[in-house]
């Protein structure tokens, strides 16, 4: 316990410095911007700023990426209530009520709930985050190759078996990053594969421009297809008055619970920010009095969703921290900083890196407080940031993009790689493939070949079913697997009723 | 030389399989299609590329891919027959793809001059002509924000965070 303790007074001591609190309150005005801004999604924001990091000191540069995962989770039901256009693709619930509180003209009270919600949400986040990772990281370090094999591929099974309606694709978009994964020199026997003669893939795709290219280079030019001038919505003046203390107290029940389901779900490996908010509304509304208010605009909804989004992020950061696997889109491309800063994601890094961890988790706190702060200030000054013409915004990035995959590794190829990948995002996006399965896919591919070789040079294929933990975690994965084909069979039966 | 033949077998298969689905009862399933073949084409000449891999006993470097590649080979073709027999919902409308090509030529255009002219007058063009095929046209606006821009880079990005830059013919 004593030594817990001065981990975490490190962890404040990091990051209560002239720096490390300049870093937070940068990361939380970009957070907010990012999210704020359709289109721009956390996971595309982090990727975007990972590159320039490079000459920052690891534990500055993580402080930052959190605090801006953490903002940009918030972010994004600013445009949700105000305008109806969720800033990520996590406030679509958020916009339910939302934007119906903002038709009613009470735009405050939503704004208000949600962002109460976001930062209670978010600090029962890192507290579950705290004693969680700490011990799974324990339980971690025992972990053999079969565990590691097995707990990743239940990871990439929840993604695609969650993936909705289009499950089929989701399964697609993974075996298609793992795939990718393998291009590049063999990590054991040192044979070249995939690389076509071109030495510049004898190491693979670098993983950061790729990541920009599917998220951010993706997401633009599906845009762009789609933009036409003149459109922009712009934002009527509003009352910004706050719900009542009354009013916060009546919901107070509803905040702690969603918060408590947004971490859990958020710790599931690939269940993240959006899947969360879904649940936890649904949840509300079920054990509400008032079942059949919820979607004409009372703020339960609003907080239900938030509340849940933002606790997601702590409850996604448990498995990068104590296992080394993503538990969100954009906790994979924190995977993907971390092994450009020269760290290794996994158990280890408690005791290697103790700064890193423990940073991350006053960083979350103090994020969430400049949160609560930038929100109540700046509600105005944030949509009329947004309300910056599209047209103007897109090559920005672009440009930013560019940079920032060049300057990984100084190479030009890099830059092509983005491009590529880019216009495999926006194919993918375009025909309902998701990408995040792909990212994913490429982030584990790498780590599931050495301990799936491993395991099997260790004790051959029955190893993955003597080790308890990895016959559970197998036998979850082919329930996952099986649960859409049931589903389907189930919607078959009523409709043939 | 193998490998180019097979891919030259793959890619008359992928035109020949483009024109077949020009037909109007593929409508609203095309797009989905041709992406799955597309990958059901990578992924078999990524098998064909295995069999030149070193062979070893048990588990060696083609082990792992192969895995990958049947998986994703199963999938596409589970993805397809779903989409044709109509069991997948129909691909959604999307805006006008050419736009997106045009914008694509224009970024290999601008990747492609990098390290010729360099970074700062190929981002400073880029910027003018990118939001003018946006229909964006204040001019003054633009050259103003590509000028910010530039400046910004430099001593954000160059003078603070070190991060390398491709000069093009200025770093001779």
């Amino acid at each position: 316990m004593g030594d817990l303790l001065s981990n975490i007074l490190l962890g404040f001591g990091v990051v209560l410095t002239l720096k490390g609190i300049f870093m937070i309150i940068i990361g939380v005005i970009l957070g907010i911007l990012i999210g704020a801004t359709p289109g721009m999604s956390p996971s595309m924001g982090v990727a975007l700023l990972v590159p320039f990091s490079y000459g920052m000191n690891p534990v500055a540069a993580f402080i930052l990426f959190v605090a801006v995962y953490q903002a940009a989770n918030y972010g994004g039901s600013i445009t949700a209530v105000a305008i109806n256009t969720p800033g990520t693709p996590s406030a679509v619930v958020t916009a339910i009520d939302g934007y119906k509180l903002t038709e009613k003209g009470k735009p405050g009270e939503g704004l208000g709930a949600a962002l109460i919600a976001s930062v209670t949400g978010g600090f029962i986040g890192t507290i579950i985050l705290m004693f969680f990772s700490i011990p799974l990281a324990k339980a971690g370090l025992k972990f053999g190759p079969a565990e590691y094999f097995s707990l990743a591929f239940f990871g990439l099974t929840t993604v695609s078996s969650l993936g909705g309606s289009s499950w089929v694709r989701a399964f697609i978009s993974i075996a298609f990053g793992l795939l990718v994964s393998t291009i590049g020199m063999d990590p054991i026997s040192g044979a070249s594969r995939f690389d076509f003669g071109i030495v510049n893939l004898f190491d693979g795709f670098a993983l950061i421009p790729s990541m920009i290219g599917l998220f951010a280079l993706g997401e633009i030019f599906l845009s762009i297809e789609k933009y036409s001038p003149g459109v922009q919505k712009m934002i009527k003046a509003f009352s910004s008055k706050l719900p009542s203390f009354k009013e916060f107290w009546r919901i107070k029940d509803i905040i702690l619970k969603s918060s408590i389901l947004g971490t859990t779900i958020g710790i599931i490996p690939g269940a993240g920010a959006t899947i969360a908010t879904f649940i936890s509304y649904s949840e509300a509304k079920r054990t509400s009095k008032h079942p059949e208010l919820f979607g004409t605009g009372i703020i339960d909804g609003v907080a239900a969703s938030e509340a849940a989004n933002s606790s997601s992020v702590g409850g996604a950061l448990v498995p990068l921290l104590s296992l080394g696997i993503p538990g969100s889109a954009t906790t994979a491309v924190l995977i993907g900083a971390l092994m450009l800063h020269g760290l290794v994601p996994g158990p280890e890094l408690f005791q290697k890196n103790p700064q890193i961890p423990y940073g991350i988790f006053a960083s979350l706190i103090f994020a969430n407080l400049f949160i609560l702060i930038f929100g109540l200030l700046g509600n105005r000054l944030w949509l009329k940031i947004i309300s910056f013409p599209k047209s103007l915004i897109y090559p920005l990035i672009l440009a930013i993009s560019v940079l920032g995959s060049y300057s990984v590794k100084n190479s030009l190829f890099d830059v092509w790689t983005c491009l590529g990948f880019g216009i495999i995002g926006w194919l993918f996006k375009r025909y309902r493939f998701p990408v995040a399965p792909v990212v994913l896919g490429m982030v584990l591919g790498g780590m599931m070949e050495n301990s799936l070789r491993q395991a099997l040079m260790m004790g051959g294929p029955l190893i993955f079913v003597k080790s308890p933990i990895s016959l559970v975690l197998l036998s979850l994965s082919l329930l996952l697997f099986i649960k859409p084909f049931r589903d389907e069979a189930r919607k078959k039966k009523e409709k043939s009723k | 030389m193998g490998t180019f033949i097979f891919l030259g077998i793959l890619i008359i298969f992928y035109i020949g399989a483009v024109f077949y689905l020009r037909k109007p009862s593929f409508d609203k399933k095309r797009g989905t299609i041709l992406v799955s073949l597309f990958l059901l084409c990578l992924s078999l000449l990524f098998l064909y590329v295995t069999f030149s891999f070193p062979e070893e006993e048990g588990v060696g470097p083609a082990t792992v891919p192969r895995l990958w590649i049947g998986l994703l080979i199963l999938f596409n073709i589970f993805l397809i027959y779903r989409v044709v027999r109509g069991i997948e919902e129909p691909d959604e409308e999307n805006g006008d793809p050419w736009k997106t090509i045009k914008f694509i030529a224009l970024m290999i255009i601008y990747i492609g001059l990098l390290n010729i002219i360099g970074y700062f007058i190929d981002t400073f063009l880029f910027l003018i002509i990118a939001p003018l095929m946006l229909y964006y046209k204040r001019i003054v606006n633009l050259l103003a924000i590509s000028v910010i821009w530039i400046v910004f880079v430099y001593y954000v990005f160059i003078q603070t965070l070190h991060i390398p830059i491709p000069l093009g013919f200025f770093a001779k």
